[in-house]
C-alpha cells in the first residue's frame, strides 16, 4: 500500500488534476454554455466529456510516465524491474481516470442526462464509452513515451491523433477499418451496428500497444541512452 | 617517543613521562629540534602584528583613485556559441517527433480539403508541448548547476526558446508553403499562416510561463486542456453559446494575441531564476 501511495505522489498534482479539470471543463461548457442546444444535444455533449476529455487526459498522462525519473540508472539497479514500476504508474494514471469516469457516469445516470442521448448503451455496457478510448490512448501514450523516451514528443503524438479524430470525423467513417479504430464512435456519429466492434477493437489495440511498450521498456540501456542525450 | 613530543613541548605531560622524554632528548638531536620547532610555533609573541587602520586607509584611497573596475564584455560570438551548446542538449526525439507529427497531420488532411485547418490545430499544440519541457529540473537533471551558472537563466531560456520555437515555426512555415503550392487550402499561404501563427505564439507563451512558474507537467496539462476546448469549439461544439465564441476569438492571429504572447514571454524571462531551487520539483531532492 505504501508503494502505491508513493506512486500516486510520484505522479504529481498535474497528472492527477488534468483528467478532472479536462472533464469538468467540458461538462461546464455543456451545462452553462448550451446556447440554443436541445436537451438531447446537451446530453450528447456531457457524454462527450467522458468519451473525449478523459482519453486525452489519460493519454497525455501516460505519455509523460517515461523520462520523468532524474536518476533512472538507480531505478535500473534495484531488484524491482523498472518497467514494472512504470506499469504501476500507468495503472495509477489510468485507474484514477477510470474512477473519475465511473463517478461522472453515476452522476449523469442519477440526474437523467445519461438516458437523454439515444446513442448510449445502458449504464453497464455504456462504460465502454470512456473505457475503450481511454485505454487505447493510454496504451498508445505509454508506447509513445517508451519509443520517444520523453513526454513532449509522446504527448504531441497523442494530442495530434486526438485532433485528427476530431477534425476528420466525417472522413474517418468511410472505410470499415477506420470506423473500427475511430475513438469517438458514441458521440460523433458512427454506424450504430459498428459500435460494439469498435469498442472491442480499441480494447485489443490498447493491449497491443501495452505489449509493445512492455517489450521496448525491457531494454534498459535504451532508457539510459535517452537520459544521456 | 615521537607521539609525546608535542605534549612535552606544550607542558602537558606528567612528571614521570616528562622525565622519560628528558632522558631521551639528551641523546637525540632530531627530537630536540622537533621540540624547539613546536615551541617556536606556539610562541604567540613571534607572530607578526595585525595590520592597523593605515591598511584600510590605503585600500580605500586606492579604490577611490583607481576608478570603477573595467567592465568585462562577452565576446561577440558568445550568443552563437551558447546557441550551439544548447542545440547539443536538445534530444533528437523532440525535433524528429515534431516533424513526424506535423507531416502526419498535413498528409492525412491534404486529401480532405481541410489542410489549413489541420495545420492550424496541430502546429500550436506541438509547439506548446515542446516549450513546456524547455527548462527546469526535468529538462536539466543537474538543475542546481544550471541555476548556478554565470550565464543568466533568462538568457539560457531565451536561447532555448529560439531553438525549439524557431524550429517549430520553420516547420509550420514549410508545411504551409507545401500546402499552398499544392493548392490544398483555398485561402492561400497568408490564410494558412494566419490560422496558426497567433494561436501558436500565445499557447507556447502560456505554456512557457506555466513551465517556469510551476512545472512542465502543469504547462503541458493546461495547454492540452485549453487547446482541446479550442478544437471542440471549432467543430463538435459549434452550436454552443458565448463562452466558446469567446474561445474562438481569443485563439486567433491579431494584435492582441501577439501582444499577449510577448507579455507572457517577458513574464517568463522575469520569473526565471527568481524562485528558490527547493521550490522546483526535483531540484534538490526527488519528490
Amino acid at each position: 500500500m505504501d508503494l502505491w501511495r508513493y506512486e500516486v505522489r510520484r505522479a504529481g498534482w498535474a497528472a492527477l488534476l488534468t483528467p478532472p479539470v479536462a472533464t469538468a471543463a467540458l461538462v461546464l461548457v455543456a451545462l452553462l454554455d448550451g446556447g440554443a442546444d436541445t436537451d438531447r444535444t446537451t446530453a450528447r455533449n456531457l457524454i462527450a466529456a467522458l468519451e473525449m476529455a478523459m482519453p486525452l487526459a489519460a493519454g497525455v498522462g501516460a505519455a509523460s510516465l517515461v523520462g520523468r525519473d532524474p536518476a533512472v540508472e538507480l531505478q535500473l539497479t534495484v531488484p524491482t524491474s523498472y518497467r514494472s514500476t512504470l506499469l504501476r504508474r500507468l495503472v495509477v494514471t489510468l485507474g484514477w481516470a477510470a474512477l473519475l469516469a465511473v463517478l461522472v457516469v453515476a452522476g449523469l445516470a442519477a440526474t437523467g442526462w445519461w438516458e437523454r442521448w439515444p446513442g448510449t448503451h445502458g449504464v453497464v455496457a455504456g462504460q465502454l464509452v470512456w473505457l475503450s478510448p481511454t485505454l487505447c490512448l493510454g496504451g498508445l501514450g505509454f508506447l509513445a513515451g517508451a519509443a520517444f523516451r520523453g513526454p513532449a514528443a509522446a504527448g504531441g503524438l497523442i494530442t495530434t491523433l486526438w485532433l485528427l479524430d476530431q477534425v476528420l470525423a466525417s472522413a474517418l467513417q468511410e472505410q470499415y477499418w477506420q470506423r473500427l479504430l475511430y475513438l469517438f464512435a458514441t458521440t460523433r456519429g458512427a454506424v450504430p451496428g459498428d459500435w460494439a466492434a469498435n469498442r472491442f477493437t480499441l480494447l485489443v489495440a490498447a493491449l497491443a500497444f501495452g505489449a509493445v511498450a512492455w517489450l521496448l521498456l525491457g531494454r534498459g540501456e535504451r532508457l539510459l541512452r535517452g537520459e544521456a542525450e | 617517543m615521537n607521539e609525546h613530543i608535542l605534549e612535552y613541548a606544550t607542558g602537558a605531560l606528567d612528571d614521570t613521562a616528562r622525565a622519560e622524554v628528558d632522558a631521551h632528548l639528551a641523546g637525540c638531536a632530531p627530537c630536540r629540534a622537533d621540540v624547539a620547532a613546536w615551541r617556536a610555533l606556539g610562541d604567540v609573541r613571534a607572530d607578526p602584528a595585525p595590520p592597523g587602520p593605515e591598511l584600510v586607509h590605503q585600500v580605500l584611497l586606492r579604490s577611490a583613485l583607481g576608478g570603477p573596475p573595467l567592465a568585462t564584455r562577452r565576446p561577440a560570438w558568445f550568443s552563437l556559441a551558447l546557441l550551439r551548446a544548447e542545440a547539443r542538449l536538445v534530444r533528437p526525439a523532440v525535433p524528429i517527433a515534431s516533424a513526424l507529427v506535423m507531416a502526419l497531420g498535413v498528409a492525412l488532411a491534404a486529401g480532405q480539403g481541410q489542410a489549413g485547418q489541420i495545420l492550424a490545430f496541430v502546429a500550436p499544440v506541438v509547439a506548446a508541448l515542446g516549450i513546456a519541457g524547455l527548462y527546469g529540473p526535468r529538462r536539466d537533471p543537474a538543475f542546481e548547476l544550471v541555476a548556478a551558472t554565470p550565464t543568466a537563466p533568462g538568457l539560457i531560456l531565451l536561447t532555448r526558446i529560439a531553438l525549439v520555437f524557431g524550429y517549430d515555426l520553420v516547420l509550420a512555415l514549410a508545411a504551409s508553403g507545401v500546402l499552398a503550392v499544392l493548392g490544398a487550402d483555398p485561402g492561400g499561404l497568408v490564410a494558412i499562416v494566419d490560422a496558426w501563427l497567433g494561436p501558436m505564439a500565445l499557447l507556447s507563451a502560456l505554456s512557457l510561463v506555466l513551465a517556469v512558474w510551476f512545472s512542465a507537467d502543469v504547462a503541458a496539462g493546461v495547454a492540452v486542456v485549453l487547446w482541446s476546448l479550442r478544437v471542440l469549439a471549432g467543430g463538435f461544439l459549434d452550436d454552443t453559446g458565448w463562452l466558446l465564441g469567446a474561445v474562438r476569438v481569443v485563439w486567433a492571429t491579431n494584435a492582441g494575441t501577439v501582444l499577449a504572447a510577448a507579455a507572457l514571454t517577458a513574464l517568463a524571462v522575469f520569473l526565471i531564476g527568481r524562485g528558490e531551487p527547493i521550490r522546483r520539483h526535483g531540484a534538490t531532492y526527488p519528490s
